[in-house]
């Protein structure tokens, strides 16, 4: 038998894993220089995209992930039998949000941007493997817990890594910015009734 | 959705929401039960799925209505609670009033967060038919990565004591467990049943309450068996020979 080709190692580590595989492992586990497996991997991406396969070879949470192509996905979850999860509440957003642009953050500090109570939504989202306690605020009475989001959510998200996100500044435009401000101005001059 | 106009009240209100498909008497009880997180339930919509379904010309068109009204006003206040930010102190607190440039810093901070879960929401849309491989590696025993500080922080959250509430709210005791404990033990030392209302006809709401809660303690120990034979039916205390 001959030697594996080097996509050919890559592509058997990979159909294997079920979360991203980093290069770095990839590297290590197949014994080949970095550079050779970007090279191979590149050969993979050709080969595994939406219009050539039913499996597509997608860059998440900083590593390499092969996964079903989503014009597949009924046949696939009727041959799983398994429902999507429920999906998740605007308030759910709003908290993974949170956490995805100012975090690490405490549970108070999310229910502060957000205002009001965000405990049990946070609760929900820890036990759907999106936010994870990374460490604890040392600085704070009683050390409550850091949150964070997980490689899940960036899986989910299709995003290869934070960086993946838009800027939360060009999130909003100055002509929304200037008319919250208007509102406010006006807000704040109507005269006081008794 | 349907609502059928003839028997229980609601008892066939069934609502298809994201969340929750069946009768909305069980949303309200496992609502209620806390398997099913209010926050998660879209009153709005709820509301209106209920008046999409309503029959005005049913003869108990009123008394539905008031059951819904009376159950949607519970499922609102019960879910602006859970959404109140909490106290950190256990006291009311006035917050300082803000300015409105102090005002507008956290709108705009707020709607960011906002604009940026919508974008988040459809990320999540775009990217929901995509599944990984069903092979799931086993950890490799000696290739765990353990975080001392994080072993530290699990041991300090499980050996550390919750703060004590404050209890300056509440008044002097003045009835206990044992006391109306034992007088039930004392009622039940004849030997034959003893009706639950005849216990505490003499007594105040709080005795009452408390010693409902001194015959569950009491059965739990297994020292009585408690009878009723409807729901909201007599209750009998009987001692266990």
């Amino acid at each position: 038998m001959s030697e594996p080709r080097a996509a050919h190692l890559v592509e058997a580590v990979l159909l294997t894993s079920a979360r991203p595989v980093r290069l770095s492992t990839l590297s290590s586990v197949t014994g080949l220089p970095e550079q050779e497996v970007g090279s191979a991997l590149s050969d993979l991406a050709r080969r595994y995209s939406p219009e050539e396969s039913g499996i597509l070879l997608r860059n998440v949470a900083g590593g390499y992930l092969l996964s079903t192509n989503p014009a597949c996905a009924l046949a696939v979850e009727r041959f799983r039998d398994e429902a999507r999860p429920t999906p998740l509440s605007g308030a759910a957003y709003e908290v993974l949000s949170c956490a995805l642009y100012h975090g690490p953050l405490t549970r108070s500090a999310i229910s502060a941007v957000r205002g009001v109570n965000s405990d049990a939504v946070v609760r929900n989202l820890i036990d759907r493997g999106l936010l994870a306690e990374v460490g604890a605020d040392r600085e704070s009475p009683g050390s409550p817990a850091l949150l964070d989001v997980t490689e899940e959510l960036l899986v989910a998200a299709g995003a290869a890594s934070r960086e993946d996100f838009p800027p939360l500044e060009t999130l909003l435009g100055e002509e929304e910015l200037a008319r919250v401000r208007e509102r406010l101005h006006t807000a704040g001059e109507a005269p006081e009734t008794a | 959705m349907t609502l059928d106009p003839s028997g229980r009240a609601l008892s066939d209100f069934t609502v298809e929401l994201d969340v929750y498909s069946g009768p909305y008497e069980w949303l309200l009880a496992l609502i209620l039960k806390e398997e099913l997180e209010i926050f998660e339930v879209p009153l709005r919509e709820l509301v209106a799925l209920y008046v999409q379904a309503r029959n005005p010309e049913a003869p108990n068109a009123l008394e539905r209505d008031t059951d819904f009204a009376g159950s949607a006003a519970a499922l609102v206040l019960l879910k602006s609670r859970t959404l109140s930010p909490l106290s950190e102190d256990g006291e009311d607190e006035v917050e300082q009033a803000l300015s409105p440039e102090q005002l507008a810093e956290r709108l705009t901070r707020y709607l960011m967060v906002r604009r940026g879960a919508e974008a988040l929401r459809e990320r999540f849309r775009a990217n929901a038919g995509h599944h990984p491989s069903a092979h799931l590696l086993p950890p490799r025993p000696g290739r765990l990565r353990i975080d001392p500080n994080r072993i530290l922080e699990a041991a300090r959250r499980s050996f550390s004591r919750p703060a004590e509430p404050p209890v300056r709210h509440l008044g002097p005791i003045t009835v206990t467990l044992q006391e109306l404990a034992s007088l039930i033990r004392a009622a039940l030392a004849g030997g034959g049943p003893v009706p639950y209302e005849e216990l505490v006809r003499d007594m105040d709401r709080l005795h009452s309450a408390v010693t409902f809660a001194a015959a569950l303690s009491l059965a739990h120990e297994g020292h009585l068996t408690l009878r009723q034979s409807e729901p909201l039916g007599p209750l009998t205390l009987e001692p266990i020979q």
